[in-house]
């Protein structure tokens, strides 16, 4: 396995379930759109980029759940990204993006 | 075959199934010497006289076609000391002669001359022919059962035999054999082949080339079907990039596979690898609890240009990759499988051929699920 390459395999869950909970929570997105850009970001993108992707999602449902989007796609949202963080560390290759104050504000999305 | 106990299907068998000398005999006995295993391609043996031989569950057998154009299935066992009458691959004109003592069998496999005759007391040569085993030919491969009631090879794999059929193996080439010793038992590499969910973890690579989101395994009568449909995308990888942009689908390949690599799993322990741009063929043997050759065959097409060429050989790095990713994965678990504390696992969806697998094996092998 090449090394650098190791953050994907935290791709797939985002991938299956992310574009249809972004369509739900900002509808001006779309799903098609969504699950094309975290096609690119798979194919194309790297660590950074995808941490930088899970931050979004995070942003994304902290507004949708102050603007009374659907408590139940903020939820899986948060739990999915979450997920990520949880997984994260155990990486192989470079250290990962490590952020401790994503990792709390995502728990605070959970009931 | 069907599996009906729902809360044993979610788990998988019992480690010491990886690890027991009986339970192999058991395989040995129940499974190979019960299924249609393959042997060559049909181009192999297509000349009178061509033969191939080989072995099924410890049984040498070899597959000869007759001056008279049947294609026969003989064990490989001379009757007088049971010396192996024909080695590897080529061609026998007429006659079966033993390299030891020199009796002589007719392409059918009846003893036809005898050395020194007199000399036996007891020797009907009437009564003494080499015995014949089932054997056919699925979309150019040929099979081999030692079993004479396994039932037709048309309809022993269900569906698949007529998805092999349509992927024109017959027209290609066949480059080989490609032999290799791996530690670990056999099922633990099938169990590895069989289940997408290692992918992300064991191969992040794959996740650039195929779709992980509609990998799809979807389990057969004693087959399982797998579908690893491309990205869209190209990849950020000059090798992935590269063979993505100049991939072709071989003459007659079909469409509906052209954008995909595609893999099927035939009971017990027969893989393909179905690309776009070659066909792979490999056979488990088990050497042993933990070791198994694995001989395998490239097929492709006999009218490739430099550009087939160079895909094929991209093809080979990516997957050269993958498959050390997997002996390195395989081999851990063949550690963990000796493990004191470690006795079964639960299985996720995502391995589902696995579950499918394991519940052929349980109704075929008694006592395998013993932990």
């Amino acid at each position: 396995m090449r090394n650098r390459d190791g953050w994907l395999f935290l791709t797939p869950e985002i991938e299956i379930e992310v574009p249809a909970l972004v369509a739900r929570l900002e509808p001006s997105r779309g799903q098609v759109a969504e699950a094309d850009r975290i096609a690119r970001l798979v194919s194309h993108g790297d660590a950074d980029g995808w941490f930088a992707y899970l931050r979004e999602l995070r942003v994304l449902a902290e507004g949708a759940l102050r603007d009374g989007g659907d408590p139940a796609a903020v939820e899986r949202l948060a739990a999915v990204v979450l997920e990520q963080h949880l997984l994260a560390p155990g990486a192989r290759g470079p250290v990962l993006p490590q952020d401790e104050r994503e990792h709390a504000r995502l728990v605070r999305l959970r009931p | 075959m069907s599996v009906t106990d729902t809360a044993v299907q979610e788990r998988t068998l019992p480690a010491r199934a990886y690890r027991d000398p009986e339970v192999l005999q058991a395989e040995q006995d129940h499974v190979f010497a019960r299924a249609w295993t393959l042997v060559c391609h049909q181009s192999h043996v297509a000349a009178p006289g061509a033969y191939f031989a080989t072995s099924i569950a410890s049984e040498p057998v070899v597959v000869l076609r007759g001056d008279d154009g049947v294609l026969r299935a003989l064990s490989n066992v001379c009757r007088h000391r049971a010396m192996r009458l024909l080695g590897g691959t080529g061609s026998c004109s007429k006659v079966i002669r033993c390299p030891y003592h020199g009796w002589t069998y007719r392409q059918d496999g009846q003893l036809a001359g005898v050395p020194e005759a007199r000399g036996f007391v007891d020797l009907d040569r009437e009564e003494v022919r080499l015995p014949q085993f089932a054997v056919g030919v699925l979309g150019g491969l040929v099979f081999v059962s030692l079993d004479p009631e396994a039932g037709p090879l048309e309809t022993y794999f269900g569906e698949l035999g007529e998805r092999i059929c349509a992927l024109g193996i017959d027209r290609l080439v066949p480059l080989g054999p490609y032999e290799a010793t791996y530690r670990g038992n056999w099922k633990n590499i099938a169990d590895n082949f069989l289940e997408g969910y290692h992918i992300p973890v064991g191969h992040p690579g794959l996740l650039r080339l195929l779709d992980y989101k509609r990998y799809l395994a979807t389990p057969g009568t004693r087959h399982t079907w797998i579908d690893g449909p491309f990205r869209a995308k190209p990849s950020r990888n000059w090798l992935e990039r590269t063979y993505q942009r100049l991939v072709r689908p071989m003459p007659g390949f079909p469409g509906e596979l052209k954008s995909a690599w595609t893999y099927a799993h035939m009971w017990p322990s027969t893989m393909l690898d179905v690309y776009p741009d070659q066909i792979d063929t490999w056979q488990l043997s088990p050497l042993g609890v933990d070791r198994t050759r694995t001989t395998g065959w490239i097929f492709a097409s006999p009218d490739e240009g430099v550009r087939d060429r160079v895909v094929r050989r991209l093809n080979r790095h990516i997957n050269r990759l993958v498959m050390r990713e997997d002996d390195v994965l395989t081999s851990a678990v063949q550690d963990g499988l000796e493990s004191r504390t470690y006795e079964r696992g639960l299985l996720n969806r995502n391995e589902n051929a696995i579950a499918h697998f394991h519940g052929m094996l349980r109704e075929a092998v008694p006592g395998i699920d013993d932990p």
